[in-house]
């Protein structure tokens, strides 16, 4: 195996940012996947509690049909306390980011059209979602916020593979 | 490109080289196999919280409503002293009014004690609207609802509300007292200390006046419980299904609050004094 071409993970005249990304891939990784994590959990705790105030939010957005809006206002909380637990464990990590770059441009698309229609909601996504006088929403900063969290999302669907994850533990990987 | 194992071509060589193959092609397919079982389970675990959270999230809303259901159950409907409409010939529960009966000019306003934007109303518009009806060129009529409960949960709208509406029946003074307390005291919108009747009875009893055997036992039974809900009812019907509070409504014509940040306070009660003046001068 002398005569192995030089592989792309041996940081061998890498230097600056590049080498940098590549010899802390994994290390880059784990925050992402624990940032990821904390919007989740951050999410979910906020909705928990109030099962018919998340329902109100999505009724809100009069986006979903009404049949569908209680089912998808109970699980909504669950779905992103799901992601959290799983990114904190580091299970399916590609699956997850996959996941949850889906459901964070579901609620872009879903504030951004709230904008376009002229509904007044206060707030999107993560906190409550009552009617409020027009002019005291603040969709922009909304968008913004789910944006950023799309980078770490779209980051571990590049690079799934990270330090302390149970993935790689169970697949015998170094951790 | 240099040729893998030296290139030498021997049998014997190919013949471990084939083996070699075939061992790392298992192990891929193993691994393989492993990330399948594990993005599985993954899936799993996500199907199983959906479906647990439906149930969990599905028996507390079915709690939170037989909570508010207890509160004024068994009591016959009954509105408060002196308000605007008689529910036994009209649809309208009728609003609590403050002000002279001489007054032209009607200001409709549908609040909830638990709403945040009413608060902001009542802190910008509270004053003016004080100093118009007493100045009787306009009558209030205070439509109570419970939006927040039916939103988010809980009960504060419905037990603070029909407190209120109870202290209509001791005059307009202490009902706009006891209602200003309630406002200024309003706590925030996650915590339901409202839900509490004995919460509502101390505040009832900073300086009000209100506090009687009558007025507790109307509070702590809920009397107007069904016509703080009749009154949601009566709101989603005006406003087509879109509720949303603080509403107010000059002579029918609706004054829409707007963000400070966006048109400052004073310059909102300049607007909303303009809108009065205006509403007032065309009523002659």
């Amino acid at each position: 195996m002398a005569s192995k071409a030089p592989a792309k993970d041996v940081p061998t005249g890498s230097s600056g940012l590049r080498g940098f990304l590549d010899t802390n891939q994994q290390w880059i990784s784990l925050v992402m996947r624990l940032l990821l994590a904390a919007m989740w959990l951050k999410y979910s705790v906020g909705k928990l509690g109030s099962p018919d105030q998340n329902v109100q939010s999505v009724r809100n957005f009069k986006i979903l049909p009404e049949s569908m809006v209680t089912p998808f206002g109970y699980a909504q909380p669950w779905l992103e306390l799901a992601f959290g637990l799983l990114l904190i464990l580091g299970l399916g990590t590609r699956l997850v980011a996959l996941f949850s770059a889906l459901l964070l441009l579901t609620y872009i698309g879903g504030i951004m059209s709230l904008g376009a229609r002229g509904i007044a909601i206060s707030c999107g996504c993560g906190g409550s979602g009552g009617m409020v006088p027009a002019g005291h929403t603040r969709y922009t900063l909304d968008v913004l916020r789910d944006l950023v969290f799309m980078l770490p999302a779209l980051w571990l669907l590049w690079k799934p593979a990270s330090k302390f994850s149970a993935e790689r533990a169970l697949l015998g990987d170094p951790i | 490109m240099t040729g893998d194992g030296g290139g030498s071509g021997g049998r014997r060589s190919s013949g471990r080289e084939r083996a070699a193959e075939a061992r790392r092609r298992q192990a891929a397919a193993e691994r393989r196999k492993k990330q399948m079982i594990i993005a599985g389970v993954a899936v799993g675990v996500i199907v199983v919280a959906v479906l647990i959270g439906i149930s969990v999230q599905h028996n507390k809303s079915t709690s939170d409503k037989a909570a508010r259901k207890a509160y004024g159950a068994g009591q016959p409907f009954s509105a408060p002293a002196g308000v605007s409409a008689d529910p036994a010939t009209s649809s309208d529960p009728g609003g609590i009014v403050y002000g002279k009966p001489e007054a032209k000019v009607t200001v409709e306003v549908a609040e909830d004690v638990r709403c945040p934007v009413c608060k902001v109303a009542e802190t910008l518009l509270g004053a003016v609207n004080k100093e118009y009806a007493d100045a009787g060129k306009i009558k209030l009529q205070y439509h109570i609802v419970d939006l927040i409960d039916r939103a988010a949960g809980g009960q504060g709208s419905l037990v603070g509300g029909a407190t209120l509406a109870c202290s209509a029946d001791a005059g307009q003074a202490p009902f706009i007292a006891y209602h200003d307390l309630i406002f200024k005291n309003q706590p925030a919108e996650t915590t339901d200390s409202y839900a509490s009747v004995d919460t509502m009875l101390g505040l009832a009893g900073q300086g009000t006046g209100l506090r009687s055997t009558a007025f507790d036992a109307c509070a702590r039974d809920g009397k107007y419980a069904q016509w703080v809900k009749d009154n949601y009812d009566w709101l989603s019907k005006k406003l087509g299904g879109q509720v949303g509070t603080p509403d107010i409504a000059i002579d029918g014509t609706p004054f829409v609050l707007k963000s400070t940040q966006a048109v400052s306070a004073g310059q909102q009660q300049a607007d909303y004094r303009a809108a009065l003046d205006a509403a007032v001068a065309k009523k002659g």
